[in-house]
Protein backbone atom coordinates (compact mmCIF):
# COMPACT_ATOMS: atom_id res chain seq x y z
CA UNK A 1 0.00 0.00 0.00
CA UNK A 2 1.60 3.35 -0.99
CA UNK A 3 1.22 6.72 0.72
CA UNK A 4 -1.81 7.80 -0.92
CA UNK A 5 -3.24 4.66 -0.38
CA UNK A 6 -2.83 4.65 3.08
CA UNK A 7 -3.98 8.56 3.14
CA UNK A 8 -7.20 7.07 1.62
CA UNK A 9 -7.75 3.96 3.84
CA UNK A 10 -7.23 6.47 7.07
CA UNK A 11 -9.78 8.84 5.27
CA UNK A 12 -12.37 6.11 5.23
CA UNK A 13 -11.58 4.78 8.14
CA UNK A 14 -12.02 7.75 9.94
CA UNK A 15 -15.58 8.82 8.00
CA UNK A 16 -16.58 5.28 8.33
CA UNK A 17 -16.22 5.72 12.34
CA UNK A 18 -17.84 9.34 12.47
CA UNK A 19 -20.82 7.98 10.61
CA UNK A 20 -21.06 5.00 12.86
CA UNK A 21 -21.00 7.10 16.64
CA UNK A 22 -23.49 9.37 15.14
CA UNK A 23 -25.89 6.68 13.85
CA UNK A 24 -24.60 4.91 17.20
CA UNK A 25 -25.64 8.29 19.62
CA UNK A 26 -28.97 8.59 18.07
CA UNK A 27 -30.42 5.03 19.43
CA UNK A 28 -31.43 5.93 21.93
CA UNK A 29 -32.23 2.77 24.27
CA UNK A 30 -35.82 4.01 25.90
CA UNK A 31 -37.53 2.17 28.46
CA UNK A 32 -35.02 -0.63 27.64
CA UNK A 33 -33.04 -0.26 30.89
CA UNK A 34 -36.04 -1.10 33.03
CA UNK A 35 -37.09 -3.82 30.43
CA UNK A 36 -33.85 -5.51 30.97
CA UNK A 37 -33.40 -4.93 34.65
CA UNK A 38 -36.88 -6.31 35.00
CA UNK A 39 -35.61 -9.75 33.49
CA UNK A 40 -34.68 -10.99 36.84
CA UNK A 41 -38.26 -10.87 38.11
CA UNK A 42 -39.52 -12.73 34.97
CA UNK A 43 -37.14 -15.29 33.98
CA UNK A 44 -36.08 -18.05 35.49
CA UNK A 45 -31.91 -18.39 35.52
CA UNK A 46 -31.08 -22.62 33.87
CA UNK A 47 -30.18 -24.45 36.79
CA UNK A 48 -26.58 -25.13 36.81
CA UNK A 49 -25.56 -28.48 34.56
CA UNK A 50 -24.08 -30.80 36.27
CA UNK A 51 -21.89 -31.30 33.90
CA UNK A 52 -20.58 -27.65 34.44
CA UNK A 53 -17.01 -27.21 36.43
CA UNK A 54 -16.88 -30.57 37.06
CA UNK A 55 -12.94 -31.93 37.17
CA UNK A 56 -11.66 -35.11 36.15
CA UNK A 57 -10.60 -36.39 39.29
CA UNK A 58 -12.90 -36.80 42.04
CA UNK A 59 -16.29 -35.95 39.67
CA UNK A 60 -15.50 -38.50 37.17
CA UNK A 61 -15.45 -40.95 40.54
CA UNK A 62 -18.85 -39.11 41.56
CA UNK A 63 -20.23 -40.17 38.51
CA UNK A 64 -18.93 -43.86 38.08
CA UNK A 65 -19.37 -44.72 41.66
CA UNK A 66 -21.19 -47.83 41.98
CA UNK A 67 -21.74 -49.99 38.84
CA UNK A 68 -21.23 -49.16 35.31
CA UNK A 69 -24.76 -50.95 34.78
CA UNK A 70 -27.79 -49.69 36.68
CA UNK A 71 -31.39 -51.47 36.75
CA UNK A 72 -34.69 -49.98 36.47
CA UNK A 73 -37.70 -49.35 33.92
CA UNK A 74 -36.80 -46.32 32.31
CA UNK A 75 -37.75 -46.19 28.80
CA UNK A 76 -36.03 -44.79 25.47
CA UNK A 77 -37.57 -45.49 22.52
CA UNK A 78 -36.86 -45.07 18.70
CA UNK A 79 -40.39 -43.52 18.44
CA UNK A 80 -39.77 -41.09 21.34
CA UNK A 81 -36.15 -40.19 19.66
CA UNK A 82 -38.33 -39.79 16.22
CA UNK A 83 -40.75 -37.86 17.69
CA UNK A 84 -38.59 -35.47 19.35
CA UNK A 85 -36.87 -34.90 15.65
CA UNK A 86 -40.69 -34.38 14.06
CA UNK A 87 -41.88 -32.12 16.87
CA UNK A 88 -38.88 -29.90 16.24
CA UNK A 89 -39.28 -30.40 12.40
CA UNK A 90 -42.27 -29.32 12.62
CA UNK A 91 -42.77 -26.90 15.47
CA UNK A 92 -45.33 -29.18 17.55
CA UNK A 93 -46.18 -29.55 21.08
CA UNK A 94 -43.04 -31.95 22.71
CA UNK A 95 -45.34 -35.08 24.21
CA UNK A 96 -43.04 -37.04 25.26
CA UNK A 97 -42.80 -38.35 28.57
CA UNK A 98 -39.27 -38.83 28.68
CA UNK A 99 -39.17 -34.83 28.66
CA UNK A 100 -40.29 -33.19 32.05
CA UNK A 101 -42.36 -29.66 31.70
CA UNK A 102 -39.90 -27.42 29.87
CA UNK A 103 -40.47 -24.76 31.76
CA UNK A 104 -38.11 -21.75 29.97
CA UNK A 105 -36.04 -23.72 27.06
CA UNK A 106 -36.82 -23.73 23.42
CA UNK A 107 -40.75 -23.35 22.91
CA UNK A 108 -41.73 -24.73 19.61
CA UNK A 109 -42.83 -21.42 18.56
CA UNK A 110 -39.72 -20.37 19.07
CA UNK A 111 -37.89 -22.65 16.86
CA UNK A 112 -40.08 -22.62 13.92
CA UNK A 113 -39.70 -18.65 14.32
CA UNK A 114 -36.01 -18.43 14.61
CA UNK A 115 -32.97 -19.29 12.07
CA UNK A 116 -32.46 -23.03 12.92
CA UNK A 117 -30.08 -24.99 10.45
CA UNK A 118 -30.52 -28.40 9.83
CA UNK A 119 -27.01 -30.34 9.62
CA UNK A 120 -26.16 -33.69 8.54
CA UNK A 121 -22.77 -35.76 8.66
CA UNK A 122 -21.02 -38.83 10.02
CA UNK A 123 -18.50 -39.82 12.69
CA UNK A 124 -16.31 -42.80 13.67
CA UNK A 125 -15.50 -43.52 17.31
CA UNK A 126 -13.83 -46.07 19.49
CA UNK A 127 -13.91 -47.11 22.95
CA UNK A 128 -11.56 -45.17 24.99
CA UNK A 129 -10.21 -48.08 26.77
CA UNK A 130 -8.51 -46.64 29.48
CA UNK A 131 -11.25 -44.50 30.76
CA UNK A 132 -14.35 -46.09 29.55
CA UNK A 133 -15.95 -43.26 27.37
CA UNK A 134 -16.18 -43.05 23.70
CA UNK A 135 -13.75 -40.91 21.51
CA UNK A 136 -13.52 -40.15 18.01
CA UNK A 137 -14.03 -37.10 15.66
CA UNK A 138 -16.99 -35.69 13.72
CA UNK A 139 -17.77 -34.42 10.49
CA UNK A 140 -20.97 -32.04 9.90
CA UNK A 141 -22.17 -30.10 6.94
CA UNK A 142 -21.48 -27.50 9.23
CA UNK A 143 -18.45 -27.17 10.71
CA UNK A 144 -19.73 -25.30 13.98
CA UNK A 145 -20.74 -28.73 14.97
CA UNK A 146 -17.81 -30.32 13.59
CA UNK A 147 -14.64 -31.40 15.95
CA UNK A 148 -13.51 -34.12 18.10
CA UNK A 149 -16.00 -35.82 20.87
CA UNK A 150 -15.97 -37.52 24.20
CA UNK A 151 -18.60 -39.17 25.54
CA UNK A 152 -19.17 -40.78 28.68
CA UNK A 153 -22.02 -42.85 28.90
CA UNK A 154 -23.83 -45.69 31.50
CA UNK A 155 -26.60 -48.50 30.36
CA UNK A 156 -29.36 -50.26 31.53
CA UNK A 157 -28.24 -53.88 33.57
CA UNK A 158 -30.37 -55.40 30.83
CA UNK A 159 -32.07 -55.12 27.59
CA UNK A 160 -36.13 -54.56 27.02
CA UNK A 161 -38.54 -56.59 25.62
CA UNK A 162 -37.53 -55.20 21.74
CA UNK A 163 -33.90 -56.18 22.73
CA UNK A 164 -32.45 -52.85 22.95
CA UNK A 165 -30.07 -51.51 25.75
CA UNK A 166 -31.03 -48.42 27.00
CA UNK A 167 -27.67 -46.04 27.46
CA UNK A 168 -27.37 -42.31 28.43
CA UNK A 169 -24.33 -40.17 29.35
CA UNK A 170 -22.25 -36.36 28.48
CA UNK A 171 -21.29 -35.89 25.50
CA UNK A 172 -18.71 -33.05 24.55
CA UNK A 173 -18.24 -31.66 20.83
CA UNK A 174 -15.01 -29.37 20.52
CA UNK A 175 -13.68 -27.45 17.66
CA UNK A 176 -11.20 -24.51 17.31
CA UNK A 177 -13.89 -21.67 17.64
CA UNK A 178 -16.10 -23.55 21.00
CA UNK A 179 -17.17 -26.28 22.53
CA UNK A 180 -20.67 -28.31 22.74
CA UNK A 181 -21.61 -29.95 25.71
CA UNK A 182 -24.67 -31.81 26.61
CA UNK A 183 -26.17 -35.06 27.68
CA UNK A 184 -27.85 -37.74 25.13
CA UNK A 185 -30.12 -40.84 25.53
CA UNK A 186 -30.78 -44.11 23.59
CA UNK A 187 -30.31 -47.26 22.97
CA UNK A 188 -28.38 -50.14 21.81
CA UNK A 189 -29.87 -51.82 19.31
CA UNK A 190 -29.76 -55.73 19.28
CA UNK A 191 -26.84 -56.02 16.50
CA UNK A 192 -24.65 -53.23 18.31
CA UNK A 193 -25.90 -50.45 16.37
CA UNK A 194 -26.49 -47.26 18.48
CA UNK A 195 -29.69 -44.88 18.26
CA UNK A 196 -29.65 -41.85 20.60
CA UNK A 197 -30.06 -37.87 20.86
CA UNK A 198 -28.14 -35.71 22.29
CA UNK A 199 -29.36 -32.19 23.11
CA UNK A 200 -26.20 -29.57 24.24
CA UNK A 201 -25.19 -26.21 24.97
CA UNK A 202 -22.63 -24.18 22.77
CA UNK A 203 -20.00 -22.38 24.51
CA UNK A 204 -17.16 -19.82 23.39
CA UNK A 205 -18.07 -18.54 20.04
CA UNK A 206 -21.31 -20.47 20.14
CA UNK A 207 -22.65 -18.96 23.09
CA UNK A 208 -26.30 -18.49 22.90
CA UNK A 209 -26.61 -21.54 20.55
CA UNK A 210 -28.00 -25.12 21.09
CA UNK A 211 -27.77 -28.28 19.36
CA UNK A 212 -29.72 -31.25 18.84
CA UNK A 213 -28.27 -34.51 17.43
CA UNK A 214 -29.09 -37.56 16.64
CA UNK A 215 -26.91 -40.60 16.51
CA UNK A 216 -27.06 -44.02 14.02
CA UNK A 217 -24.99 -46.70 13.82
CA UNK A 218 -22.04 -48.84 14.65
CA UNK A 219 -19.40 -46.48 16.38
CA UNK A 220 -16.78 -46.80 13.69
CA UNK A 221 -19.18 -45.37 11.12
CA UNK A 222 -22.16 -43.52 12.61
CA UNK A 223 -24.58 -41.46 10.79
CA UNK A 224 -25.38 -38.44 12.33
CA UNK A 225 -28.43 -35.54 11.87
CA UNK A 226 -28.67 -32.59 13.87
CA UNK A 227 -30.35 -29.14 14.50
CA UNK A 228 -28.70 -25.66 15.40
CA UNK A 229 -30.69 -23.19 17.09
CA UNK A 230 -30.43 -20.06 19.12
CA UNK A 231 -31.77 -20.09 22.47
CA UNK A 232 -31.25 -23.01 25.18
CA UNK A 233 -31.91 -26.58 25.90
CA UNK A 234 -34.80 -27.17 28.11
CA UNK A 235 -33.99 -27.25 31.95
CA UNK A 236 -34.64 -31.40 31.98
CA UNK A 237 -33.79 -33.29 28.78
CA UNK A 238 -33.60 -36.46 29.90
CA UNK A 239 -35.97 -38.17 32.83
CA UNK A 240 -37.11 -41.85 33.30
CA UNK A 241 -40.26 -43.17 33.63
CA UNK A 242 -39.98 -43.66 37.44
CA UNK A 243 -37.96 -40.24 38.03
CA UNK A 244 -34.47 -38.54 36.70
CA UNK A 245 -31.78 -41.09 35.28
CA UNK A 246 -28.97 -41.63 37.45
CA UNK A 247 -26.46 -38.73 36.53
CA UNK A 248 -24.38 -39.74 33.50
CA UNK A 249 -20.94 -39.71 33.99
CA UNK A 250 -18.79 -36.90 34.01
CA UNK A 251 -16.62 -35.53 31.22
CA UNK A 252 -13.08 -35.49 32.05
CA UNK A 253 -11.83 -31.95 31.81
CA UNK A 254 -11.51 -30.47 28.28
CA UNK B 1 -28.59 -43.25 56.71
CA UNK B 2 -24.22 -43.74 56.79
CA UNK B 3 -22.70 -39.78 56.20
CA UNK B 4 -21.36 -40.98 53.15
CA UNK B 5 -24.93 -41.97 52.01
CA UNK B 6 -25.95 -38.64 53.06
CA UNK B 7 -23.33 -36.60 50.90
CA UNK B 8 -24.08 -38.86 47.97
CA UNK B 9 -27.86 -38.48 47.59
CA UNK B 10 -27.17 -34.01 48.30
CA UNK B 11 -24.10 -34.28 45.98
CA UNK B 12 -26.87 -36.05 43.15
CA UNK B 13 -29.49 -34.15 43.83
CA UNK B 14 -27.95 -31.02 43.66
CA UNK B 15 -26.18 -32.95 40.42
CA UNK B 16 -29.68 -33.24 39.16
CA UNK B 17 -31.12 -29.90 40.27
CA UNK B 18 -33.62 -31.06 42.52
CA UNK B 19 -31.89 -30.07 46.02
CA UNK B 20 -34.54 -28.61 48.30
CA UNK B 21 -33.07 -25.98 50.71
CA UNK B 22 -34.01 -26.53 54.45
CA UNK B 23 -35.96 -24.15 56.19
CA UNK B 24 -32.71 -22.93 58.03
CA UNK B 25 -30.63 -22.91 54.63
CA UNK B 26 -33.58 -20.38 52.76
CA UNK B 27 -32.65 -16.64 54.29
CA UNK B 28 -28.86 -18.22 52.97
CA UNK B 29 -30.43 -19.61 48.88
CA UNK B 30 -32.72 -15.85 49.43
CA UNK B 31 -29.34 -14.01 49.83
CA UNK B 32 -27.46 -16.14 47.11
CA UNK B 33 -30.36 -15.59 44.88
CA UNK B 34 -30.90 -11.54 45.14
CA UNK B 35 -26.95 -10.72 45.22
CA UNK B 36 -27.25 -12.65 41.93
CA UNK B 37 -30.26 -10.09 40.86
CA UNK B 38 -27.88 -7.31 41.89
CA UNK B 39 -25.00 -8.55 39.86
CA UNK B 40 -27.15 -9.23 37.27
CA UNK B 41 -28.51 -5.45 37.40
CA UNK B 42 -24.79 -3.99 38.00
CA UNK B 43 -23.72 -4.91 34.59
CA UNK B 44 -26.89 -4.50 32.99
CA UNK B 45 -26.42 -0.69 34.00
CA UNK B 46 -22.82 -0.70 32.71
CA UNK B 47 -23.36 -2.27 29.15
CA UNK B 48 -26.87 -2.23 28.11
CA UNK B 49 -26.29 1.64 26.42
CA UNK B 50 -23.19 0.34 24.99
CA UNK B 51 -23.95 -3.14 23.41
CA UNK B 52 -27.75 -1.92 22.40
CA UNK B 53 -25.99 0.93 20.46
CA UNK B 54 -23.76 -1.45 18.92
CA UNK B 55 -26.84 -3.69 17.71
CA UNK B 56 -28.40 -0.37 16.13
CA UNK B 57 -25.38 0.15 14.05
CA UNK B 58 -25.15 -3.67 13.28
CA UNK B 59 -29.21 -3.77 12.52
CA UNK B 60 -29.41 -0.56 11.03
CA UNK B 61 -33.01 -0.61 13.04
CA UNK B 62 -33.10 0.94 16.56
CA UNK B 63 -36.66 -0.89 17.81
CA UNK B 64 -35.27 -4.19 15.85
CA UNK B 65 -32.33 -3.61 18.12
CA UNK B 66 -33.91 -3.26 21.71
CA UNK B 67 -35.35 -6.71 20.64
CA UNK B 68 -31.95 -7.84 20.18
CA UNK B 69 -30.16 -6.89 23.31
CA UNK B 70 -33.37 -7.64 25.35
CA UNK B 71 -33.18 -11.35 23.77
CA UNK B 72 -29.34 -11.39 24.22
CA UNK B 73 -29.48 -10.52 28.23
CA UNK B 74 -32.57 -12.76 28.99
CA UNK B 75 -30.17 -15.46 27.23
CA UNK B 76 -27.37 -14.18 29.49
CA UNK B 77 -29.35 -14.27 32.71
CA UNK B 78 -30.38 -17.57 32.06
CA UNK B 79 -26.91 -18.78 31.48
CA UNK B 80 -25.75 -16.54 34.27
CA UNK B 81 -24.15 -19.88 36.44
CA UNK B 82 -22.15 -20.91 33.02
CA UNK B 83 -20.58 -17.43 33.51
CA UNK B 84 -17.32 -19.14 34.79
CA UNK B 85 -15.03 -16.03 34.64
CA UNK B 86 -16.81 -12.78 35.65
CA UNK B 87 -14.11 -10.98 34.38
CA UNK B 88 -14.76 -12.10 30.68
CA UNK B 89 -18.10 -11.05 30.72
CA UNK B 90 -17.85 -8.26 28.16
CA UNK B 91 -16.56 -11.26 25.97
CA UNK B 92 -19.05 -13.44 26.65
CA UNK B 93 -21.88 -11.72 26.56
CA UNK B 94 -20.63 -9.35 23.47
CA UNK B 95 -20.61 -13.25 21.45
CA UNK B 96 -24.47 -13.16 22.80
CA UNK B 97 -25.32 -9.85 21.15
CA UNK B 98 -23.38 -11.25 18.05
CA UNK B 99 -25.08 -14.14 17.61
CA UNK B 100 -28.46 -12.78 18.44
CA UNK B 101 -27.88 -10.17 15.80
CA UNK B 102 -27.20 -12.83 13.29
CA UNK B 103 -30.11 -14.60 13.50
CA UNK B 104 -32.38 -11.60 13.64
CA UNK B 105 -30.40 -10.74 10.63
CA UNK B 106 -30.90 -13.65 8.83
CA UNK B 107 -34.98 -13.24 9.86
CA UNK B 108 -34.97 -9.96 8.50
CA UNK B 109 -33.26 -10.88 5.32
CA UNK B 110 -35.95 -13.26 4.53
CA UNK B 111 -38.81 -11.10 4.97
CA UNK B 112 -36.66 -8.10 3.00
CA UNK B 113 -36.65 -10.22 -0.08
CA UNK B 114 -40.41 -10.78 0.16
CA UNK B 115 -41.19 -7.16 0.37
CA UNK B 116 -38.25 -5.86 -1.77
CA UNK B 117 -40.82 -4.70 -4.68
CA UNK B 118 -41.94 -2.36 -2.14
CA UNK B 119 -39.12 -0.82 -1.84
CA UNK B 120 -38.25 0.26 -5.50
CA UNK B 121 -37.90 3.98 -5.86
CA UNK B 122 -37.22 4.35 -1.55
CA UNK B 123 -33.81 6.35 -2.62
CA UNK B 124 -34.45 9.89 -2.93
CA UNK B 125 -33.03 11.51 -5.82
CA UNK B 126 -30.33 14.06 -4.49
CA UNK B 127 -27.32 14.44 -5.78
CA UNK B 128 -23.89 13.34 -3.74
CA UNK B 129 -22.88 17.01 -3.58
CA UNK B 130 -26.51 17.93 -1.48
CA UNK B 131 -26.22 14.63 0.93
CA UNK B 132 -24.10 15.12 4.23
CA UNK B 133 -21.09 12.74 3.32
CA UNK B 134 -22.40 10.59 7.03
CA UNK B 135 -25.67 9.63 5.20
CA UNK B 136 -23.79 8.45 2.13
CA UNK B 137 -21.15 6.39 4.48
CA UNK B 138 -24.46 5.32 6.36
CA UNK B 139 -26.17 4.33 3.46
CA UNK B 140 -23.71 2.66 1.89
CA UNK B 141 -22.92 0.46 5.36
CA UNK B 142 -26.09 -0.52 5.51
CA UNK B 143 -26.24 -1.98 2.08
CA UNK B 144 -22.91 -4.19 3.29
CA UNK B 145 -23.28 -8.08 4.65
CA UNK B 146 -24.17 -8.85 8.08
CA UNK B 147 -20.94 -9.83 8.70
CA UNK B 148 -19.83 -7.01 7.07
CA UNK B 149 -21.53 -4.74 9.28
CA UNK B 150 -20.86 -6.63 12.28
CA UNK B 151 -17.00 -6.60 12.00
CA UNK B 152 -17.19 -3.27 11.14
CA UNK B 153 -19.06 -2.09 14.13
CA UNK B 154 -16.90 -4.09 16.30
CA UNK B 155 -14.31 -2.27 15.32
CA UNK B 156 -15.11 1.34 14.81
CA UNK B 157 -18.22 1.29 17.28
CA UNK B 158 -16.74 -0.85 20.09
CA UNK B 159 -12.85 0.47 19.20
CA UNK B 160 -11.93 -3.65 19.57
CA UNK B 161 -8.44 -4.79 18.23
CA UNK B 162 -8.13 -7.14 16.18
CA UNK B 163 -7.64 -9.98 18.65
CA UNK B 164 -10.63 -8.98 20.70
CA UNK B 165 -12.74 -8.82 17.51
CA UNK B 166 -11.70 -12.59 17.04
CA UNK B 167 -12.34 -13.68 20.34
CA UNK B 168 -16.05 -12.32 20.09
CA UNK B 169 -16.77 -13.06 16.74
CA UNK B 170 -15.28 -16.76 17.15
CA UNK B 171 -12.42 -16.50 14.16
CA UNK B 172 -8.66 -16.32 14.41
CA UNK B 173 -6.65 -12.90 14.74
CA UNK B 174 -5.59 -13.53 11.19
CA UNK B 175 -8.87 -14.31 9.75
CA UNK B 176 -10.31 -11.86 11.80
CA UNK B 177 -7.87 -9.40 10.50
CA UNK B 178 -8.59 -10.46 6.34
CA UNK B 179 -12.32 -10.12 7.08
CA UNK B 180 -11.96 -7.01 8.43
CA UNK B 181 -9.71 -5.59 5.65
CA UNK B 182 -12.23 -7.05 3.08
CA UNK B 183 -15.53 -5.42 4.76
CA UNK B 184 -13.69 -2.21 4.18
CA UNK B 185 -12.77 -2.56 0.78
CA UNK B 186 -16.37 -3.75 0.25
CA UNK B 187 -17.61 -0.45 1.78
CA UNK B 188 -15.23 1.29 -0.36
CA UNK B 189 -16.60 -0.05 -3.51
CA UNK B 190 -19.84 0.39 -2.36
CA UNK B 191 -19.19 4.08 -2.38
CA UNK B 192 -17.56 3.98 -5.60
CA UNK B 193 -20.54 2.79 -7.28
CA UNK B 194 -22.86 5.54 -5.34
CA UNK B 195 -20.85 8.22 -6.86
CA UNK B 196 -20.56 6.66 -10.01
CA UNK B 197 -24.39 6.15 -10.50
CA UNK B 198 -25.06 9.46 -9.21
CA UNK B 199 -22.52 11.30 -11.55
CA UNK B 200 -24.55 9.22 -14.32
CA UNK B 201 -27.77 10.63 -12.91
Amino acid sequence: MNEHDDMNQHHLEARLRSAIHTEADEADPGALHERVRSIPDTVEPQPQRWWHGLSSGASRGAGLDGARVKGGTTMFSAVRVAAVVAALALGTTFAINTISEPTGGPTPGAVADAEWLGVTGSGRFQIDTRNGGVFGRQAMSDDRVSGDVYTTWEAESGANEEGDWTMWGATRITNEQGTWEGEYAGFIEPDGQRNAMGWFEGSGAYEGLSYLQHMHGYLGDVTLTGLVYPGSIPPTVVRGMDGPLKPAPPLPEG
Amino acid sequence: MEIGEVLTRQRRERDLGLAVHDAEDAPAADSASAARRDAFRRLVDLHLDRYYRLAAVILGDAVVAQDAVHDAFVQAWRKWDSLREPARFEAWFGRIVVNTCRNLQQRERRRVARDISECTGLRAPDSLSTVPDQLVIREAFRRLKPEDRTILALRYYLDLKVDDIAVVMGLRSRAAASRLHRALERLRLVLEEDATKDAVA
